[in-house]
């Protein structure tokens, strides 16, 4: 049996939050951003005494005092905001009851995880201050571990930012152009991070006087920084689209020649042989082994021919004429895609070299060391400099002509293999609406000529308006 | 090299604080307007509207002002926001505003080809001010594609015309200068157009455009974090970028017309183009002719838009070199002090 005094209580919770719904979204945020500026403010005033005390005659005293006071102080800043932001009771202006308590519990989370990591890393600079006095290389161990802790404090944020911001921009009115705006705001974001990680070896090796030919050519791999190039040039690495069209129309073909009495089997059985006899043919590049392929079943089909005939359907025939084209094409077009992610990934080998060779020389810089972001405007400097060089060739630009003609054919080929499955059934298709929409097009100009002849027809004729004395007399 | 960790924190919260101010101004707009100087519709055609502007007082200029826009983008980047629009600033100096707005085209436009634009919708609406205005000339303001039809238009029509301006205007395509016109020497366009089945999406234009600057969107989203916290700031932003997101899709057949006869094989400048079934002479345009470019257009470079004055048949022609972008011609804090008076000055010494 239901109880009536818990629904009353429930319906009165219920009242209480919508009046308070706005308040409460404001205050969870306010108080989120109050709490993250005031930890943050505490841990820079302490670095800065750290370094402060470094100079003084009792270091290890001092630094000794000023870790604990931080320490205290850090624990009491995120223990208000727990109690602060402890609400029982679920949002419902704009946010969606899940994705609020997401949120919250992704920031409160990642701000006690940041904040143990911030620890961890001050610790390690505690350590180092203590071995003051002791070899240069515990020293120097001890910073070099605060670094990649520190490192690590920036993985975790951008993760948790950028999947905080993705719950975040779900609660977003559904007809806002600009959801996708916050989405590249915060890839930017994240990308600025990356960065800042990708460089932090050769930083470190000029800080820790590790400089070496070897940390510099390791920039120089592709491999390391293709993440950074996909990133920045998405369109151009679609992997899944491919895939899934040259294996469903591979699918396609098999099951058409399955059907056909087992006409695949035998040509499985022949291409097995092939292979197994003239590795060589099959093996190394994929331009080679489409170039086999093709030849092989070009001549499989001239022997077979004759028994294409029995199919009667001529729909099923020029769809399966239309998935070998589209493999084929597939086939080239990823070839020529893997040309230009070339072009692409070596070219941003260039801007990794260029960019090593801007932070030697800024090395001793003082007011470009203050802060991340004079780095990250010559890095993007550089990159426009060098993509638009490369953009500009006649290779990249025939490339990227040839690459927009065969993905606009397969998108035409999927549609007509589509419209010929489509063709019994009591649909219009796009080949007669085009047929429809041309003769509208005429029709219309026709009007229009028409109507401008009877309009300048009807100027010509119109009698003109005089007044006559002449006087009428009637017969 | 030392990167100083206190201060790489800081920017760490910044960032952070600035994402979290951002989320809240975003979800508080809930509304970008642009183009709200008022205007009332005066004629209709298939998918184009003509508009006229509302003015408080009398035109003080004899003649009427049909501004021309491009097919791709819309024309509401000319009236951005109110501190930032060139129409209101034209408006202000006294002239008679009318416009085109050529809409959005559906499959069933994909047949319009550059005859249908220019002696079809682009005459009728110039027919149309003259006749509601009792003038047998009118002026024309014409900015990027929209001039290359208007200049078309001019050397067919020339007896309609009483004055020509023309805002960073394609002209000579022989140049290789912008990435476009590079780009578009190695392109089927035939192709494209049968590939998008005869409607080029504005999506696909919209990429191309990304790409002429490859860190753009890097750079763009780098400022968009400074401008979050700051709510004008951020409103005046996603003006823009509701205006590059708005982007109609392109009628095959004018545009592979427009591809192939002039990006490719530069027919205008050549005396070889055929709109209709006349063959177009640029020595017919004789009106008064403002031809106006920007030093840093990288969309279409002054290599492209300055031979105008050579080829066409006016006197009284003159060339306005404006320092900025493609688009800071008209939207750029400089261009309100300096583009309309130079085009108003312009116009009135020959109204």
């Amino acid at each position: 049996m239901v109880n009536p005094f818990k629904w009353l209580k429930f319906a009165q919770i219920t009242l209480k939050i919508n009046k308070n719904d706005m308040n409460n979204t404001k205050q969870i945020l306010d108080t989120v951003v109050e709490t993250q500026t005031k930890a943050i403010n505490s841990f820079v005033e302490t670095a800065n005494k750290f370094q402060e005390a470094l100079k003084s005659d009792n270091a290890f005293e001092k630094s000794t005092e000023i870790y604990k006071n931080w320490w205290e102080s850090q624990m009491s800043i995120y223990k208000n905001l727990a109690t602060d932001s402890k609400l029982d009771v679920p949002f419902t202006n704009n946010f969606t009851t899940d994705k609020t308590e997401d949120f919250y519990k992704n920031i409160y989370t990642n701000q006690l995880d940041a904040i143990k990591k911030a620890t961890d890393f001050n610790l390690n600079l505690y350590n180092s201050l203590s071995s003051f006095g002791k070899s240069t290389n515990e020293t120097n161990e001890h910073l070099l571990y605060a670094n990649n802790t520190w490192n690590t404090l920036f993985e975790s944020w951008t993760k948790t930012l950028n999947t905080t911001i993705e719950s975040l921009t779900k609660t977003l009115p559904k007809d806002t152009f600009n959801v996708d705006l916050f989405k590249n705001a915060m890839n930017t974001n994240a990308l600025y991070y990356k960065l800042q990680e990708f460089y932090q070896p050769l930083f470190n090796a000029f800080n820790t006087k590790n400089y070496s030919v070897d940390t510099i050519t390791q920039l120089f791999e592709p491999t390391h920084y293709k993440k950074i190039t996909e990133e920045l040039f998405q369109n151009f690495f679609p992997t899944n689209n491919l895939n899934s069209l040259l294996e469903n129309n591979t699918k396609y073909v098999q099951n058409f020649f399955e059907s056909q009495k087992n006409t695949n089997k035998e040509f499985q059985a022949y291409w097995n042989t092939f292979t197994e006899k003239f590795p060589h043919l099959v093996s190394g590049d994929f331009a080679k082994f489409n170039n086999t392929f093709s030849t092989v079943n070009n001549s499989y089909s001239d022997l077979f021919a004759p028994l294409m005939k029995l199919v009667s359907n001529t729909k099923e025939k020029e769809n399966i004429e239309l998935a070998i084209t589209a493999i084929d094409k597939a086939s080239v077009y990823s070839t020529k895609l893997a040309e230009l992610q070339y072009l692409l990934y070596t070219t941003g080998q260039d801007v990794a070299k260029d960019t090593a060779t801007l932070v030697s020389e800024k090395a001793t810089d003082l007011n470009w060391t203050s802060s991340f972001q004079p780095f990250f405007n010559e890095w993007v400097t550089l990159n426009e400099k060098h993509y638009t060089k490369l953009f500009s060739t006649e290779e990249f630009s025939k490339l990227k002509g040839e690459l927009t003609t065969l993905s606009l054919d397969i998108k035409k080929n999927l549609e007509s293999q589509f419209e010929n499955k489509i063709e019994t059934l009591p649909l219009v298709v796009k080949s007669e609406l085009n047929e429809l929409y041309q003769t509208i097009h005429d029709l219309k100009k026709t009007i229009k000529n028409l109507e401008n002849k009877v309009n300048a027809t009807e100027k010509v004729v119109a009698p003109k308006t005089t007044t006559s004395t002449k006087k009428v007399t009637t017969v | 090299m030392h990167l100083n960790q206190a201060n790489l924190l800081h920017e760490l919260s910044d960032n952070t604080s600035k994402i979290l101010k951002g989320f809240e101004n975003l979800n508080e707009i809930k509304e970008v307007d642009i183009a709200s100087t008022p205007k009332d519709i005066v004629y209709k055609e298939d998918k184009l509207t003509l508009y006229r502007y509302n003015r408080t007082s009398k035109p003080t200029y004899k003649t009427p002002v049909l501004i021309v826009y491009a097919l791709v983008n819309t024309y509401q980047m000319l009236d951005l926001q109110p501190d930032r629009s060139y129409i209101k600033n034209l408006l202000d100096a006294g002239l008679d505003v009318y416009l085109i707005d050529w809409g959005k085209p559906s499959k069933m436009d994909k047949y319009l080809s550059m005859d249908d634009y220019i002696n079809g919708y682009i005459n009728n609406c110039v027919d149309f001010v003259r006749t509601e205005n009792k003038v047998e000339k009118i002026n024309i303001l014409s900015i990027c594609q929209g001039g290359t039809f208007s200049v078309i238009y001019a050397a067919l029509h020339p007896e309609k015309i009483k004055n020509l301006v023309t805002h960073v205007t394609p002209i000579d395509f022989e140049t290789n200068d912008g990435l476009l016109f590079r780009w578009s020497k190695d392109m089927d366009f035939k192709s494209l157009v049968d590939g998008f089945d005869g409607l080029i999406p504005g999506s696909f234009l919209n990429d191309g455009f990304d790409m002429l600057k490859p860190m753009m969107k890097v750079q763009k989203s780098s400022g968009l974090l400074n401008a979050m916290e700051d709510k004008t700031k951020l409103l005046n932003f996603l003006r823009m970028e509701k205006w590059i997101a708005e982007s109609p899709d392109q009628a095959g057949a004018c545009f592979l017309q427009f591809m192939e006869d002039l990006y490719q094989q530069n027919k205008l400048i050549k005396g070889e183009l055929v709109i209709g079934d006349k063959k177009v002479n640029l020595k017919n345009l004789t009106m008064p002719l403002m031809n106006i470019y920007a030093v840093h257009d990288h969309l279409v470079p002054p290599s492209a838009t300055i031979p105008l004055n050579d080829y066409v048949g006016s006197k009284d022609k003159s060339i306005y070199k404006f320092e900025g972008g493609h688009i800071g011609v008209f939207v750029g804090g400089k261009s309100q002090k300096e583009l309309s008076p130079a085009v108003t000055a312009w116009l009135k010494e020959r109204d």
